[in-house]
């Protein structure tokens, strides 16, 4: 690109362009300059400054017993107060992504250490929870401030972190984290609508589905298998996510999503298809008054976005019917768990199946084993619980796996019987 | 969605800059006031040693003061309890009354969270119950606190100096047999 921007006061001198032309060529490949760090430079920046910062912090938490009170509490503040203005530095003179990523890091990290030290020179005890709260809290205006992908990218994992200190084993909710993710979602879109084929931006649509996956279980209740069915609909509206258009146009981008929801749905269904689910708990059917609108926001959330649909696809989504179901099959293991674990194993048998079809009908080898995986999901689960015999139970892994050849090469064939006859 | 302007972000940016070194200016001058013109208490404990990620070593005391007769079992789960402290014959501080309010008396007082009452005790949370050391101390410490206090010989009681002024305590030191822990540890190095 420098070259033939280079040559491009000789083409003007000698008349072959005209220097409108000149100035086109300049603007068009200013413009195309990547307005955001995606030069392995800038990567090797922010690696760099995640390591300065985590080392600071691990040779303050050192606690230097040779350093007075006043040396360490100046010790404290001197990185952030560096790092302040470095930052600074980089946003009056209008540096890159190149400085402004490693810079928000280094502070990211300094800010952390400064409050950790003087906690440390004081005794100021505090739980992990906290510091990490106000910590996250007051580095989120950086996110926007250098719209840094890194500094969003370490909001996430920190009030992941947060949460998992809040939540885990207690009857304490994270709040703040929701407050946190909610203050992320104008730079997430942002990112979505400005710079679609990012890497950056990948990374955060798996990211982020990923921490609200882990986090979702802090805010539940211990009603351990009504927290299952919320699941699904959580899962069912990262599903629906995957499927707006916003999304779907980018394969890159609905795939994390996409992804990470039908496994879980998948996952979760089949550890439903077995009799232990249902049976052991008859007469004590978990309920949970406090997330029943967790699961209706849930579910209508799904309906919208499926609805939303702007691809205009009419084709039955196996999926969605599911997410919708579920919750019928759960109300009926109240009265009947027998045929709740009946509705379940059909559920998943079925979606399998409708997978299986799709497949065929758009020739998509990915989806068919998916399908075919999941109904062999479904047998060998039922191998754990049901009474028969060796040999029956042998044979089916014979007809499920010779299914496998069967099913793909019938697909692959008729896959190049019809680009043949286009 | 627009982004702001750059006069925008550089405000934003200063602000932010700002609440990043009020907090940590805050908590200094927080326990400067209380390490300097608060009264020091001596409260008896007995020291564990466990790890921060980020603030490093730490040994947890355990204080012998911290339970508390109470009547009233809604004391459990009060999260801002007003503990007033006077010290006792024994030169070591005592709690004398809780309140969910200030009280007008003259005794000093810290705020703390109440929690766990049974069999008419409540337990309270010293908010001086994390003393930082050097990493190789901390570990040390548990150890020569649990040899001393195994020594029928020995006498003096382990005790944490704490500062208190207007609802906020500084922990100053731990003192074992009359001196601090730091040295402490390191006399047993010297006489291993």
């Amino acid at each position: 690109m420098k070259d033939i921007l280079k040559e491009l006061p000789e083409l003007v001198t000698h008349g072959v362009i005209t220097p409108a032309t000149a100035q086109n060529i300049e603007a068009y490949y200013a413009s195309k300059k990547a307005p955001e760090c995606s030069g392995l430079l800038a990567v090797f920046g922010i690696i760099g400054a995640v390591l300065t910062g985590l080392g600071i912090i691990l040779i303050f938490a050192h606690n230097w017993d040779t350093f007075t009170k006043t040396t360490k509490t100046l010790l404290a503040l001197l990185p952030l107060i560096v790092f302040q203005g470095l930052t600074a530095y980089a946003l009056i003179t209008k540096k890159t992504a190149r400085w402004t990523e490693p810079a928000g890091v280094l502070l990211f990290f300094a800010v952390g250490a400064s409050i950790a030290l003087i906690a440390q020179v004081y005794n100021i005890p505090g739980n992990l929870a906290g510091y990490l709260c106000t910590w996250t809290l007051l580095c989120l205006p950086l996110v926007y401030i250098l719209r840094s992908n890194a500094l969003a990218v370490l909001h996430i994992v920190f009030s992941t972190y947060y949460a998992f200190e809040t939540g885990f084993g207690s009857l304490e909710k994270p709040w703040m984290y929701l407050f946190f993710m909610g203050a992320l979602m104008p730079f997430y879109i942002n990112r979505l609508r400005k710079y679609p084929t990012a890497a950056s931006t990948s990374f955060l649509n798996l990211l982020l589905p990923v921490s609200c996956t882990i986090c979702l279980g802090f805010f539940l209740d211990f009603a351990y298998k009504f927290n299952v069915v919320i699941y699904i609909a959580f899962f069912g509206l990262l599903y629906s996510i995957s499927l707006l258009p916003a999304l779907k146009r980018n394969p890159m981008h609905s795939g994390s999503y996409g992804f990470l929801s039908q496994l879980g749905i998948v996952v979760l269904l089949l550890v439903t298809s077995s009799k232990w689910f249902w049976e052991v708990q008859t007469g004590n059917m978990a309920f949970s008054r406090h997330t029943l609108p967790v699961e209706i926001i849930f579910l209508a959330l799904s309906l919208y976005f499926a609805l939303w649909k702007a691809d205009g696809r009419k084709r039955f989504d196996p999926f969605l019917v599911a997410i919708f179901s579920f919750p019928v099959i759960y109300l009926t293991g109240f009265a009947a768990p027998h045929i709740a674990t009946i509705l379940t194993n059909l559920l998943v048998l079925g979606l399998g199946i409708a997978i299986i079809r799709n497949a065929a009908v758009e020739y998509d080898l990915r989806r068919l084993n998916l399908g075919l995986l999941v109904v062999s999901a479904l047998i060998i689960c039922r191998f754990f619980d049901t009474n028969m015999s060796f040999a029956i139970r042998g044979l089916m892994f014979v007809i499920v796996g010779l299914g496998f050849f069967f099913a793909n090469y019938i697909l692959i064939r008729k896959k190049k019987d019809h680009e043949i006859t286009k | 969605m627009k982004l702001p302007n750059r006069k925008l972000l550089l405000l934003g940016f200063v602000l932010t800059v700002l609440a990043q070194l009020a907090i940590p200016l805050k908590m200094v001058y927080d326990c400067e006031m209380t390490s300097i013109n608060g009264t020091e208490y001596k409260f008896r404990t007995r020291p564990i040693d466990p790890t921060d990620p980020f603030r490093g070593k730490y040994i947890t005391l355990d204080y012998e003061g911290a339970s508390v007769r109470a009547k009233n079992p809604a004391w459990a789960d009060s999260d801002e309890t007003y503990v007033y402290i006077r010290t006792g014959s024994d030169g070591f501080a005592h709690v004398t009354h809780l309140s969910h309010h200030p009280l007008d008396i003259p005794n000093d007082y810290f705020k703390a969270k109440a929690y766990n009452f049974y069999e008419g005790q409540v337990r309270i949370e010293f908010p001086f119950d994390r003393y930082y050391m050097e990493e190789s101390k901390a570990y040390e410490a548990e150890l020569a606190y649990r040899d001393y206090n195994q020594t029928d010989s020995l006498k003096k009681p382990a005790y944490a100096v704490v500062a208190v002024r207007e609802g906020n305590a500084v922990l100053k030191e731990v003192i074992i047999d009359g001196i601090p822990m730091r040295e402490y540890v390191l006399k047993m190095r010297e006489n291993k």
